[in-house]
């Protein structure tokens, strides 16, 4: 009974006692923050440290539980609040008591009741202040303030790690970028469950190492390596689904010739094969054209790999089958096979298999070109080779070559020469002044280009005149057609140069070393 | 023993009376004289050290009259001889006239024995004391006579007629509780003592109480609990004095010849629970053990060469040491 007295009459008191360690324990964790918070900024003057407000300011909520766990960790007991009590004058009556727990002589209950006479003619709980430690704030907020002067005091590392937090927010765009491709392919239906799957380990990877990479030349550089992996692999999947497509057409009569063409990579051949087949349909019987009808769905059913492919065997299979007047000749039966021919001739050329994989390229095309060499970082003279589509990379504030290209504002200088190619009238000198670095975007002068751009052309024949030895020269030329060329500005046509220009770097094995002279080359006309 | 409220009020009541009953004779001291009291009640003895004439023996009169005990004194001198202090056995005559050894009891039969300049007799003659301070028996021949209780020694020491002096050895001084310097009074002290030995007439002394009611009130500070926590600060003082303690501080080691024995511990707890009482309180604090530590510590650390040539005291150390060891 007494015993329960005294512990009733020390807990209100115990409470408080923990908040006054709560207090004091917060001081001293603000205090080590502020220590570290210190010590970080100094340390960001000499070291490059990113988000380096944030990695002080967040850590404050960490140290306040800390400092709370470590609180109630080391809560205070009973014992704790009965040595602290009679250091205010009870001289040990309280701490006697505890020990007296249970005991029931005389002189216990004595003593018992001359501590609860104690404890009730005092008011200990008001002894115990709450108020904070003046020293430990104090120094906290010296060290606070010195915190925030030494972070306004500029330094090269500061811009340092403004470009490193730039490129990391370039990072998470285009990881953010890659996973809505990663949608789309998701959604594809013309890929297979396993093609997606291994686009999408590609596309992971990638995403890894982006997360790893700190400069754009590393970004650029697991970026264009993926693109050709993507690329190998997108080849092997196509070669795959024409390897599976030839094998199975090679089967049946009718269809030998369409396989034949398709191991050729011809064309032509299709066209050819097509044609035949259109005339063969046109003389079958109608049982004919039902038994092929069922072939083709059976063989549509087999295409596993190609299910687009085996839809339009299937549109033709039930063109056939519709056709009731055994009349190989008809629109539905000709439209399905121009549709056929169409995406046979799509396989075999260079389009990429579905709508989502061509998004996929041109996303990791155009990530490369933001991520190309090096941004310059516009408060350092002059030679950033920006090569960012307006991002104003090498713009602005660069007194010198202004090499970003685009339309930045300060948008590069540069000494223009004209690109053009071997035998157009080239016109005027490359636009712009020398020092126009803080110039609006200007008008380029228009340049005579024939519209052959962004094609491979055709290979062809030139046949020299006979000799007198009876003989003649053959040479061997690329022809891109007979259209009349245009006046273009002169940005547009070194654009499309330059595009075709990385994509073909992206796509050949070319030594680095290289690819940086042409990228170089480009970045210096302007 | 069952303790009341009533024990205890009476208890301290009487203390206080005893304390003002000896105050009309005795001017200040006031220290001295609780801490006398205190040794009494303990069953302890006291040295009291101090200049001639500051009252010690007054205060040994005094006391011996206020609590109604038999009182004897003994004058130390070196011709001394054990059997003046203990008795010896004389021949005397039976009522048929045949001789016989009768023991003749010595003036240490009594509650009060003041032991007047202990330093001056042969240590053959202190020895003497020895066992009756200790054993409260005294031996002579094959004979063993218990001492009658409440039975406590007060000797006295001067500590500047070194000349002629056998300095008490270490194993009697242990057996002293306490050890008292008597201060010089000061002017206001010193005026009432000229005023009451001179001019007015000696007060009358009244007998506050007795022997039983000594004994009486030494069972119930027996009782008295002490914490562990107390209990352990007062064995962590006592410890600290041992220079070979690798826990000891280090004016410990670099003052202290030998540390306090077991009997310090004893007597401080002993007195602290006596002193607790007479403060009123239930319980032993960790100021009691403070408080204590002074009189209990002084005669039994044993300090080296290097001490006395820097002037340091006991008190002094003991104050080092209070200030060092926790309290939890």
């Amino acid at each position: 009974m007494l015993d329960k007295q005294i512990i009733e009459l020390l807990k209100p008191i115990r409470l408080k006692y923990f908040i006054k360690k709560l207090i004091k324990y917060l001081s001293f964790a603000l205090l080590v923050w502020s220590v570290s918070s210190l010590i970080l900024m100094l340390i960001s003057k000499v070291v490059p440290i990113t988000f380096v407000w944030q990695k002080i300011t967040y850590p404050i909520l960490l140290y306040i539980l800390i400092s709370i766990g470590w609180t109630i960790y080391k809560r205070p007991s009973l014992k704790d609040t009965a040595y602290l009590i009679d250091s205010f004058g009870l001289k040990e009556r309280i701490i006697t008591s505890l020990e007296l727990k249970d005991q029931n002589s005389s002189i216990s209950k004595l003593q018992k009741n001359d501590t609860i006479d104690g404890l009730k003619k005092n008011n200990f709980k008001e002894k115990i202040s709450l108020v904070p430690p003046f020293k430990p704030l104090l120094i906290m907020l010296i060290l606070v303030l010195a915190t925030v002067i030494v972070g306004f005091i500029p330094s090269k590392t500061y811009y340092r790690a403004k470009e490193i937090e730039e490129n990391k927010g370039k990072i998470e765009k285009t990881v953010e970028d890659i996973k809505k491709v990663e949608e789309k392919i998701a959604k594809d239906k013309i890929l297979t469950e396993l093609d997606k799957k291994e686009i999408e380990n590609k596309l992971n990877e990638l995403k890894k190492k982006l997360k790893k990479a700190s400069t754009p030349e590393e970004m650029n550089k697991e970026i264009s390596k993926t693109k050709k992996k993507l690329e190998n692999l997108l080849e092997e999947l196509k070669k795959e689904k024409i390897d599976e497509l030839v094998e199975k057409l090679s089967k049946e009569d009718m269809t030998k010739e369409i396989s034949k063409a398709l191991e050729n990579k011809s064309q032509e051949e299709i066209k050819k094969a097509m044609d035949d087949m259109a005339k063969k349909l046109e003389n079958m019987s109608k049982e004919d054209l039902e038994k092929l009808a069922e072939k083709l769905k059976k063989l549509a059913e087999e295409l596993k790999k190609n299910p687009e492919l085996a839809k339009k065997l299937q549109e033709l299979a039930e063109s056939i089958s519709q056709n009731t007047n055994g009349n190989g000749n008809n629109a539905a039966i000709n439209q399905s096979l121009a549709n056929l021919g169409e995406l046979l001739n799509g396989m075999i050329s260079n389009t990429p298999m579905t709508g989502s994989v061509e998004d996929l390229l041109e996303q990791l095309e155009q990530l490369n070109l933001n991520f190309g060499d090096g941004d310059s970082d516009g408060q350092e003279n002059g030679n950033g080779n920006g090569n960012g589509n307006g991002k104003g990379n090498g713009n602005g504030q660069g007194q010198g070559q202004g090499n970003g290209y685009g339309q930045g504002t300060g948008g590069g200088a540069g000494d223009g020469t004209s690109p053009g190619s071997e035998d157009n009238g080239t016109g005027g000198t490359g636009g712009g002044s020398k020092d126009s670095s803080d110039k609006e975007v200007k008008d380029y002068e228009k340049i005579f280009t024939p519209q052959n751009l962004d094609t491979d052309g055709y290979s062809t024949q030139i046949h020299d005149d006979v000799d007198k030895d009876g003989e003649k020269d053959i040479i061997q030329i690329k022809k891109f057609g007979d259209l009349p060329g245009e006046s273009i500005p002169y940005n547009e046509v070194l654009k499309t140069y330059r595009e075709n220009a990385y994509r073909k770097l992206g796509n050949e094995e070319i030594p680095e070393n290289m690819k940086e002279t042409v990228k170089r080359y480009f970045s210096e006309l302007e | 023993m069952d303790i009341n409220e009533n024990n205890v009020k009476e208890f301290i009541q009487k203390i206080n009376d005893v304390k003002d009953e000896i105050g009309k004779a005795i001017i200040g001291q006031k220290d001295i004289v609780e801490q006398v009291l205190i040794a009494i009640l303990c069953e302890g003895n006291v040295l009291l050290e101090g200049v001639p004439g500051l009252g010690k023996t007054q205060l040994v009169k005094t006391i011996g009259k206020v609590m109604d005990l038999e009182f004897s004194r003994i004058q130390f001198t070196p011709d001394l001889m054990p059997a003046d202090v203990v008795g010896t056995n004389i021949i005397s005559h039976d009522e048929n006239g045949n001789s016989q050894f009768t023991f003749q009891k010595g003036p240490i039969f009594s509650n009060i024995v003041l032991a007047d300049e202990i330093n001056r007799a042969t240590p053959k003659t202190q020895s003497a004391m020895l066992e009756a301070m200790q054993e409260k028996t005294v031996t002579v021949g094959n004979s063993t006579y218990r001492l009658e209780k409440p039975f406590f020694v007060l000797a006295t020491q001067n500590p500047i007629e070194m000349e002629g002096t056998y300095p008490l050895p270490e194993a009697q001084m242990d057996r002293f509780m306490f050890k008292l310097d008597v201060k010089f009074p000061n002017v206001e002290e010193l005026t009432e003592i000229v005023n009451i030995t001179t001019v007015k007439e000696e007060n009358e002394l009244h007998k506050i109480s007795n022997g039983k009611e000594i004994m009486e009130m030494a069972k119930i500070s027996k009782e008295i609990p002490i914490a562990k926590s107390v209990m352990e600060y007062a064995m962590k003082i006592v410890l600290a004095t041992h220079p070979e303690n690798a826990n000891s501080p280090e004016i410990t080691k670099k003052y202290i010849r030998f540390g306090s024995s077991p009997r310090g511990a004893q007597a401080i707890i002993k007195a602290a629970r006596v002193k607790a009482l007479i403060e009123g309180r239930y319980n032993v604090a960790f100021d009691d053990i403070n408080y204590i530590a002074y009189p209990v510590l002084r005669h039994r650390i044993i300090l080296n060469f290097e001490a006395v040539s820097d002037g340091i005291s006991s008190d002094y150390i003991i104050e080092k040491l209070i200030a060092e060891i926790p309290k939890k």
